[in-house]
């Protein structure tokens, strides 16, 4: 041990430097080096193999590092460059804010609103597992969001790993100032301002509006080509839907710098988003929250006296007969968009769903119902211009009809005696509709009925619209058949037409199936003398300057086979419906509804479902009507589901209805901006 | 006047040419270290300073007689355990190694002062066992001084600085000539028994290993990482990006911008030329630490100033080859260029240690 320590070598006297010039170097060397380890000096003896080896060894090494930086820098040089562009340079979407919808006269219907949002850059996550947790666990703390939603978020957007997804809208105060504050330590997250759709009226008009969403996958598929991200809002329902075209706006693009962590550096480039075109409807919204009103208080009434399940829900439509434009539309019950709109959560979700109301289901267009009397003004159309009847011919009620062994009951059953044809819509005598169609025959009857819309859809320009039924021996053997087929419900089985479902046809039952859209298209139509029009809820639409992209025009769909002369009699019909003596003269003569000038209208009342104990079948309450008799310019159809009698609740609903518009008649018809909004009023 | 005229000789015997390459490579690390410490600069700063004191330490060295720093080299090698085992108790944590020593103003990395320690006691024993040097004893008791701290190193762990001792004690054996069957036999050895050992291991054993040997060794986030360091470096072309404006390292896709991968920074921004000129720089001053091996008037002072080389030549090869994508990464800086004030002392005092051998090649008072 005492030699790893120092230990001390004798002196020996080189031989070869026997005397030291200035001092004796063996005293320096007493740690062991002994005067005769001292070398020749270096000029006397050769560069050592070993040094010129290792020499040699730094050659080839330093030659290999400089050989492969000339391959990486200058022969792979504009690869890497490229790579490091790539790292370095992001083209980023821009969504454009969507267009705003105002009502006819320029009431905004909904707003963009500005809130701040916690978005992800899936890429920019850490990469180390470790890590990546240890972000998602601190990120849903911040945000309220399990580690494992947010994951699935990461993955599901993995296609689009450089645009940033929404984690969470409409931060709190609290949350942004925490996530600001971890900004650092959270790489890939970005804290951004966004434009989220609020529905001002978000009641009255949710059937209308519908509502717009983040694209579902399948959605996704169908849209990408078209510029849509995974992340984006696409309208799902109603007018957000049908108008995604006029709404949405061009995208735009930026070009960005980011660090490693993914915070935006510089923006290097920017094209602008183009603003979706603003949607200026065809309804007017005070009368909208009006016909709201109206018809839950007609509803209201309704249930009142039918108890149960009945009158619960209803619908209801203004319309121009002339031109189209839908001034209202409504289906009860609605229900609230802006819970759609701001990420609607499964429990209240499921909730809509459960409802037995079906709150989401738009009646006006999407739900059928038998139409009944409401009916009879086509079946006398076609009939007069069939020439089963004309003007003259008259057939006696006693108030019922008798095929066989089957009875079928007119609603008066005291008869109303000898009736021609406007007499029997006046008084909506189904003995006479009955008698009629018998003669006319279902094949004839079915032609003229699809000729007025029934069984096909209206056209009006939103989603969500059903056909409905125009039934004929034709159609019963394929419907009946196929269902059978399926099903093998032997309610289907008996395939036949029989007389009787002819007969009940005339007054709008069998299996007929109508939405009140539909028929206060045929009422218009019948109004307007034979102008099969398309409702349009979409009056103008206008770019970000203002001027129009689309201006209003009607839409003609083709002109009824019924002639003037024909339409001129049902209208006789209805304008005496409508007075004394007529069906509903009794709520017209009240004096609430003098302003509204010559009225016009049928009722109805439609069975549906299975009888009660006493073999009373429950009845959908029905008016259709339009104003003035003679160049109309106002037509509504009011449906309380289950309501009763059409000129029980139907029609005092569509009178008050009638008369908020003649009073208002003036505003309701202006279109453009409100003079008073103008004003800053 | 005699006494004069050798101060004079000594003052003449330093290798000024060495110095040259040195502060040329000093002057390109340091622009490098400003480029990669971002906003603050305060990197920069101190290795300004690190500077400083590393150019007293090379005064103070090459003062001090290099005899003098074998002479206790049995203690050296004891202070080195001690420094080691010090470091495994009362270190500090960091990236998940244990390597640093507070020191109150200064937090020592012990295991870049024992590189140098290392050179010190294995040049002193080869030195020392000069006589015997060809027998297998030598050579087996060189191993036996080389494998306690090359342990103590792994568990910190820190596989680049271990790499280095095993590279310097091959290479001063080599120097001292041990015969070559001994060094190239064992090195076999090791080749052969290496992948056996790992085969016997499991997947997820083996993936242990290499965490617990490399903890940066996240093996996505790792890939990644080396390969924006590779992208770096490509991207920078024949001329460079120039001077701050590398995307690479200013917008921090390169990891560990001021210590591992500072080449990665300076090749960017520097390109091709600049890449070149660095390794050229180093090259030259390694050919001057060769040539002072040559002239060193004893062997102890051409086996110190041959380690030297062996340290340096060694991580500047390991280094680069890890920032341009061809060896693996196992932490080892770039001597005189990487921010760190242990490793940037350590180089500058083996290179006062050169230079006293260098100005007592010749018989001189002093």
């Amino acid at each position: 041990m005492r030699r790893w320590f120092g230990r001390r070598q004798p002196r020996i006297v080189d031989p070869r430097n026997p005397r030291p010039r200035l001092k004796d170097p063996g005293r320096l060397d007493d740690d062991g080096l002994a005067p005769r380890d001292i070398r020749p000096h270096s000029k006397a003896r050769p560069v050592p193999l070993r040094i010129l080896g290792f020499g040699g060894f730094l050659v080839l090494a330093f030659g290999a590092l400089g050989y492969n930086l000339f391959s990486l820098q200058v022969q792979q040089g504009a690869q890497y460059a490229e790579l490091a562009e790539g790292n370095r340079i992001r083209q980023e979407t821009v969504l454009a804010p969507r267009g705003i919808i105002f009502d006819r006269h320029g009431k905004q219907l909904v707003v963009n609103a500005g809130s701040f949002a916690a978005s992800m850059v899936p890429i920019d996550l850490p990469r180390g597992a470790a890590e990546r947790t240890k972000e998602l666990v601190l990120l849903g703390r911040l945000l309220g969001l399990s580690p494992e939603e947010i994951d699935r978020q990461a993955s599901a957007h993995a296609a689009e790993p450089f645009q940033p997804v929404v984690l969470k809208r409409n931060l709190d105060n609290a949350t942004y100032e925490a996530l600001s504050e971890n900004e650092p330590n959270l790489p890939g997250i970005r804290l951004t301002t966004e434009l989220s759709r609020h529905y001002i009226e978000g009641a009255a008009m949710s059937h209308v509006l519908g509502y717009v969403g983040k694209l579902d996958p399948d959605e996704y598929r169908d849209l990408h080509d078209k510029g849509y991200l995974l992340d984006d809002q696409v309208g799902k329902s109603g007018l957000e839907y049908a108008d995604e075209q006029w709404l949405r706006g061009t995208s735009g693009q930026q070009v960005v710098e980011t660090d490693a962590q993914g915070q935006i550096k510089a923006r290097l480039q920017t094209t602008d988003p183009v603003p979706g075109d603003n949607v200026y409807l065809s309804v007017d919204i005070d009368l909208q929250r009006e016909v709201v009103t109206q018809l839950q208080a007609g509803m209201d009434a309704a249930h009142k006296k039918q108890g149960g399940n009945l009158g619960l829900s209803g619908a209801a439509v203004v319309m121009n007969p002339q031109t189209g434009e839908v001034y209202s539309m409504v289906s009860l019950p609605d229900y609230n968009v802006n819970e759609f709109a701001e990420g609607i959560t499964t429990q209240q979700y499921q909730a809509l769903v459960d409802d037995r109301r079906l709150p989401l289901l738009d009646r006006a267009i999407g739900g059928l119902y038998p139409p009944g009397s409401t009916f009879k003004p086509v079946t006398a159309s076609a009939a007069l211009t069939a020439g089963t009847i004309n003007q003259g011919s008259s057939i006696n009620c006693p108030g019922r009809l008798v095929r066989g062994t089957t009875t079928f009951l007119c609603w008066n059953t005291g008869g109303h005696g000898s009736q021609n044809v406007v007499q029997a819509i006046a008084h909506s005598c189904d003995v006479f509709f009955y008698t009629v169609a018998d003669q006319m025959g279902d094949q004839v009857l079915s032609k003229f009925a699809s000729d007025f819309g029934v069984g096909r859809q209206t056209g009006i320009d939103i989603g969500g619209e059903v056909k409905g039924i125009v039934p004929n021996s034709d159609w019963k053997k394929r419907y009946f058949d196929e269902a059978f087929k399926e099903t093998g419900d032997p309610a289907w089985q008996d395939s036949t037409w029989y007389e009787g479902n002819t007969i009940t046809y005339g007054i709008g039952q069998s299996y007929l199936l109508t939405t009140p859209l539909q028929v206060l298209q045929w009422t218009s139509t019948v109004a307007n003398g034979g102008h099969f029009l398309k409702p349009q809820l979409n009056n103008r639409i206008t770019g970000i300057d203002g001027a129009d992209v689309r201006p209003f025009a009607p839409v003609l769909d083709h002109d009824v086979q019924a002639p003037g002369q024909v339409l001129a009699i049902v209208r006789e019909g209805l304008r005496e419906a409508a007075q004394t003596g007529g069906t509903s003269g009794f709520v017209w003569n009240q004096a609430a509804f003098k302003n509204v000038p010559s009225p016009a209208g049928k009722t109805g009342t439609a069975q549906y479902g299975l009888p009660d104990a006493k073999g009373n079948f429950p009845t959908h309450a029905w008016y259709t009507a339009y104003a003035p008799a003679v160049d109309p310019e106002v037509a509504v159809v009011v449906f309380i589901e289950g309501g009763g009698e059409g000129s029980d609740v139907s029609a005092p609903t569509t009178a008050r209805i009638m008369s908020y518009y003649f009073a208002h008649r003036d505003e309701i018809r202006a279109t453009g901006p409100n003079p008073a909004l103008a004003a800053g009023g | 006047m005699a006494a004069v005229t050798e101060r004079g000789s000594a003052v003449r015997q330093y290798d000024y040419v060495m110095g040259l390459f040195l502060l040329m490579v000093l002057v390109l690390g340091a622009t490098a270290i400003f480029s990669a410490s971002g906003g603050d600069r305060v990197e920069f700063v101190h290795q300004l300073i690190y500077i400083v004191a590393g150019a007293a330490a090379i005064l103070y060295f090459s003062l001090t007689d290099y005899r003098s720093l074998g002479r206790l080299y049995g203690l050296t090698y004891i202070a080195v355990i001690g420094l080691l085992l010090l470091v495994r108790v009362a270190g500090h944590q960091a990236l998940g190694a244990q390597r640093w020593i507070y020191l109150g103003f200064f937090e020592l990395q012990a295991s870049e002062i024992s590189k140098l320690l290392m050179i010190i006691v294995l040049a002193r024993f080869f030195h020392s066992r000069r006589d015997r040097i060809k027998s297998p004893a030598t050579f087996l008791l060189g191993l036996a001084l080389l494998v306690p701290p090359t342990l103590l190193i792994l568990v910190q762990p820190d596989l680049g600085t271990a790499i280095v001792f095993v590279a310097l004690f091959y290479g001063l054996a080599f120097m001292a000539e041990v015969p070559k069957r001994y060094l190239l036999g064992s090195l076999a050895l090791a080749a052969a028994l290496l992948p056996l050992a790992a085969s016997r291991l499991q997947g997820y054993q083996r993936n242990r290993l290499i965490t617990f040997l490399n903890p940066g060794s996240d093996p996505l986030g790792a890939g990644y990482n080396i390969f924006q360091a590779k992208i770096a470096v490509g991207s920078g072309g024949f001329f460079g990006k120039g001077f701050l404006t590398g995307t690479q390292g200013q917008l921090g896709f390169v990891p560990s911008r001021v210590t591992d991968f500072i080449f990665a920074i300076f090749s960017e921004e520097w390109g091709f030329l600049g890449a070149i000129i660095l390794l050229s720089l180093f090259f030259l001053l390694l050919t001057r630490l060769l040539r002072a091996s040559h002239l060193a008037r004893d062997q102890f002072g051409a086996l110190l100033a041959f380690g030297v080389a062996t340290m340096i030549a060694f991580q500047v090869v390991v280094n680069v080859g890890m920032n341009i994508g061809v060896l693996p990464v196992v932490g080892i800086p770039l001597p005189f260029v990487s921010y760190g004030g242990s490793s940037m002392l350590t180089n500058m005092a083996a290179i006062g240690i050169v230079q006293s051998i260098l100005i007592r090649r010749k018989d001189m008072l002093f």
